[in-house]
């Protein structure tokens, strides 16, 4: 498989086709559609975003939730709750949709090399990180400690859980689940994600810290890993802002000094803490 | 103060002290125990007066909903599941397990217990006696300022995690 | 280079036919409707001859003057904004193959050669920040760089400014400012100087070899110490009568450390979040797009139209908007403008025009609520 080195001139505003090959249904409103290029492959880097289309109807910011190494293959999981999004989870195998990207700031597995790198994820967050894990995975040995820390609404929220059952057997990754609530029998951990924190075995000192979820789950992880004598300087957020363009150019996802979609996603948490502090910025 | 009136009838709890009366052996399960993390051993003989080391087998009650509020209990082994009854089966909206704190509902009236507290595995504890701690905290000001604050953060972080469970249900998770 | 030259006002004329003969479409400021805006210049005539404006807080009319000043009128609603950048743009359009098969056509690239003429400086420093937004970015933005590859500009230094301009205070005007590349300015391929004082008469300089044959192209004379004196002593009367005063000093850190002050909260009482200031600013640069599909579905299409940080809407994202209050909406337009759009362009998106005063329906003025804020800084430490 070869990636494309030059992208062939064409306006960056427009779309290219990709093939809807396999749609799995993650939870009851949340798919993972898994996509090829019509065309020749594009390399991600993890934590980036494609803007996808959907013929007729429009364009969403979609995280990549696939394996960077196979670019022929991407998947993006998508929560149905606005017009794009629900077409997105409408759609049938065979379905031709557009997709411009990859766009963003990635997250940064330099940062992590020689620690402990610990990953965060609330909900649907746990995609967006996917494909750092997998990263990571593939090249375990820059790491030291590999820790996973995921939380969902409940059992059924869950999202890719093959994979963390998967992982949950894998010794060079410790997965730690948590839902906020469960019915009896569910046999895993109950309570929010931030509890976790200060239980898992990792060095605070020399971690750094991936996460990913709702904007009021990062602010309690980001305080407990604080409290645990983490350097916020090691502490990379994912934001979702209003992406329409994706390069920096139509305005909509400005956070007061940046673009989220062109200086983001992933931010270290110092750069945006603050001017996510200022209400309404 | 103790609470006004007796507690309605409720199944016993399914609990057996150990064979030992011996407060050492409580003391230095306490002094282990991340809740008393920092307290000196003297204090923590106080504080275990009455006390001993408990156990539950799996899919028995440690505390139930309404119950009184008489002992504290500080979990050594195995995992509780604090669990709202209702129709159907049992919600569980917090798991606790080894390390943590069972309850705080003893230490402010009327002493009844909010929730069960089902155990999901065999479980080991510390249970404390609550009246006596309750003794304690109002004639020692300085013990009884540190037990307070200790479940006041106790109580802090179960709230804090609380809302931020109600928050993760109403806002829609990340890029959708 | 051609050296500079002097005309009579309607040897403007010939310029003007010159470049329709070469296939440009003459662009510049005119008379419809009771105010100056851009359209199509077939002669001299089609310039507001004879008129000036008087602008202010909300208001604007035109003034017959005693003379057949050319360009005694400042900048009207419209700018070169509306041909390089236009308000709605189409952007490609996705063909259905089948049931669920598409492809896309792009439209061809803009193709029109467009000479500007009487483009104000703080238009040519407008175009200079739109260049650095919108072709020094990720990617070159397709339809403005088509449209700007192909654009001449023939400037108008300002002898009368109106009541709203402060380009003094910004630095883009009101003489046309040297592109030294320290702020963005985009070079005027000819730059024009109304004299009116004794013989009325036009100075002509060259600012590109486009501009430098054009000018040898139509008959002038050359130009005197006379001529430029005249020029330098417009210019500072001209400097002089400018309308507003904005202090530029410190300006990013004061907005940004005022972000909580109470002003914010009297300016959003009076703003309506109409959007004119967005829509006449000529640096805002916003936009959104709209997908449509024709009545057979077989042709969707995207179409690109400004935006305005001033809808609720604009800054929707999950659940919720991130900006519901105007008092939000002012701050983000406001301090966007004038502080973080230095962050991310190194340059300020605010050029001095004074539009986003003139036509804003209550009045508001951006001088005024800066200078509020500066009259109560509420920032604990001021270095």
């Amino acid at each position: 498989m070869t990636i494309a080195p030059d992208l062939p001139l064409r306006d960056p505003l427009t779309a290219r086709p990709y093939v809807v090959s396999t749609i799995r249904q993650q939870t009851h409103d949340i798919v993972t559609l898994d996509v090829r290029p019509a065309e020749a492959p594009i390399a991600f880097a993890p934590g980036q975003f494609d803007m996808v289309y959907v013929y007729g109807v429009g364009e969403a910011a979609i995280s990549i939730s696939s394996d960077p190494a196979t670019p022929e293959l991407l998947s993006h999981t998508i929560r149905a709750i606005g017009w794009v999004t629900r077409a997105l989870n409408d759609l049938q195998p065979g379905a031709t949709i557009g997709i411009r990207g990859p766009y963003g700031r990635g997250w940064p597995l330099d940062d992590a090399e020689g620690r402990d790198l610990v990953i965060v994820a609330g909900g649907i967050g746990l995609a967006p990180v996917r494909p750092a894990i997998m990263a990571a995975l593939a090249q375990r040995d820059r790491f030291n400690r590999i820790a996973l820390l995921v939380g969902a609404r409940s059992p059924r929220d869950l999202v890719f859980r093959d994979d963390l059952d998967r992982w949950a057997t894998n010794p060079a990754i410790d997965v730690h689940v948590t839902v906020d609530s469960a019915v009896r029998g569910w046999g895993g951990r109950v309570g929010v994600v931030t509890k976790l924190i200060p239980r898992v075995p990792f060095d605070p000192d020399g971690a750094t810290v991936l996460t990913c979820g709702p904007e009021a789950m990062m602010w309690h992880t980001a305080d407990a890993l604080v409290k645990r004598g983490v350097d916020p300087n090691h502490l990379y957020v994912t934001l979702e802002r209003n992406m329409r363009c994706a390069l920096g150019t139509c305005g909509h996802c400005q956070l007061g000094p940046v673009f989220v979609c062109r200086d983001g996603p992933v931010f270290a948490w110092p750069e945006v803490s603050g001017l996510l502090e200022e209400r309404e910025l | 103060m103790n609470p006004p009136t007796d507690p309605p009838a409720l199944p016993a709890r399914d609990t057996r002290a150990l064979p030992t009366g011996d407060v050492h052996a409580v003391v230095a399960r306490l002094a282990e125990h991340p809740f008393f993390a920092g307290i000196s051993r003297e204090d923590l003989a106080r504080l275990a007066e009455g006390g001993a080391l408990v156990e539950f087998d799996a899919d028995r009650y440690a505390l139930r909903q309404g119950g009184p509020g008489e002992t504290f209990t500080l979990l050594l082994e195995g995992d509780v599941d604090l669990e709202v009854a209702g129709a159907g089966p049992p919600l569980v909206i917090e798991s606790l397990h080894a390390g943590d704190a069972l309850g705080w509902s003893w230490l402010f009236p009327p002493h009844r217990w909010a929730f069960d507290a089902h155990c999901r595995t065999q479980v080991r504890a510390i249970a404390l006696d609550a009246r006596h701690l309750r003794a304690l905290i109002d004639a020692d000001p300085v013990l009884g300022r540190e037990l307070t604050h200790r479940v006041a953060e106790l109580v802090a972080d179960r709230l804090r995690h609380a809302r931020l469970q109600i928050v993760s249900g109403h806002a829609h998770d990340h890029r959708a | 280079m051609a050296a500079p030259g002097v005309i009579a006002p309607s040897g403007l004329g010939s310029l003007i036919a010159l470049l329709r003969d070469e296939g440009y479409r003459v662009v510049g400021p005119t008379v419809r409707d009771g105010v100056v805006v851009h359209d199509d210049l077939a002669g001299v005539d089609d310039l507001p001859v004879g008129w000036q404006d008087r602008q202010g807080p909300g208001t604007y009319r035109l003034e017959r003057r005693d003379d057949e000043a050319l360009f005694a009128t400042a900048v009207g609603p419209h700018g070169p904004k509306r041909e390089l950048f236009p308000p709605r743009q189409h952007l490609w359009e996705a063909v259905s193959d089948g049931d669920a098969v598409f492809h896309v056509v792009e439209p061809p690239a803009p193709d029109e050669r467009i000479a500007f003429l009487g483009v104000r400086p703080c238009e040519l420093a407008a175009i200079g920040v739109q260049d650095r937004v919108l072709l020094d970015g990720l990617a070159a933005d397709r339809v403005y760089a088509a449209h700007r590859e192909q654009v001449l500009l023939i400037a108008a230094e300002c002898h009368q400014p109106a009541g709203t301009c402060f380009c003094a205070s910004m630095g883009t005007g009101p003489g046309v400012v040297d592109n030294d590349g320290s702020v963005p300015v985009a070079r005027a391929d000819l730059a024009i100087t109304e004299l009116l004082e004794g013989e009325h008469r036009l100075l002509l300089r060259a600012g590109s070899e486009e501009g430098s044959r054009l000018l040898d192209a139509i008959d002038h004379r050359a130009a005197t110490a006379e001529d430029h004196a005249a020029r330098d002593a417009s210019l500072a009367a001209a400097t002089e009568q400018m309308g507003r005063h904005l202090d530029v000093e410190d300006v990013h850190d004061l907005l940004m450390g005022n972000l909580s002050h109470p002003r914010w909260d009297e300016v959003a009482s009076r703003c309506l979040a109409c959007t004119n200031c967005t829509m006449v600013c000529p640096t805002c640069f916003c936009t959104n797009v709209e997908d449509t599909t024709d009545l057979s579905g077989e042709r969707a299409s995207r179409d690109r139209r400004w935006d305005s940080c001033f809808t609720i809407e604009f800054s929707h994202a999950g659940p919720t908007s991130v900006r519901t209050s105007t008092r939000a909406r002012y701050r983000q337009w406001l301090t966007h403008k004038l502080a973080t759009w230095i962050d991310q362009f190194d340059t300020s998106g605010c050029v001095g025009c004074g539009r986003c005063i003139t036509w804003c329906p209550v009045g508001i003025d951006l001088t005024e609520e800066v200078a509020a804020i500066r009259a109560s800084d509420g920032r604990k430490s001021t270095s």
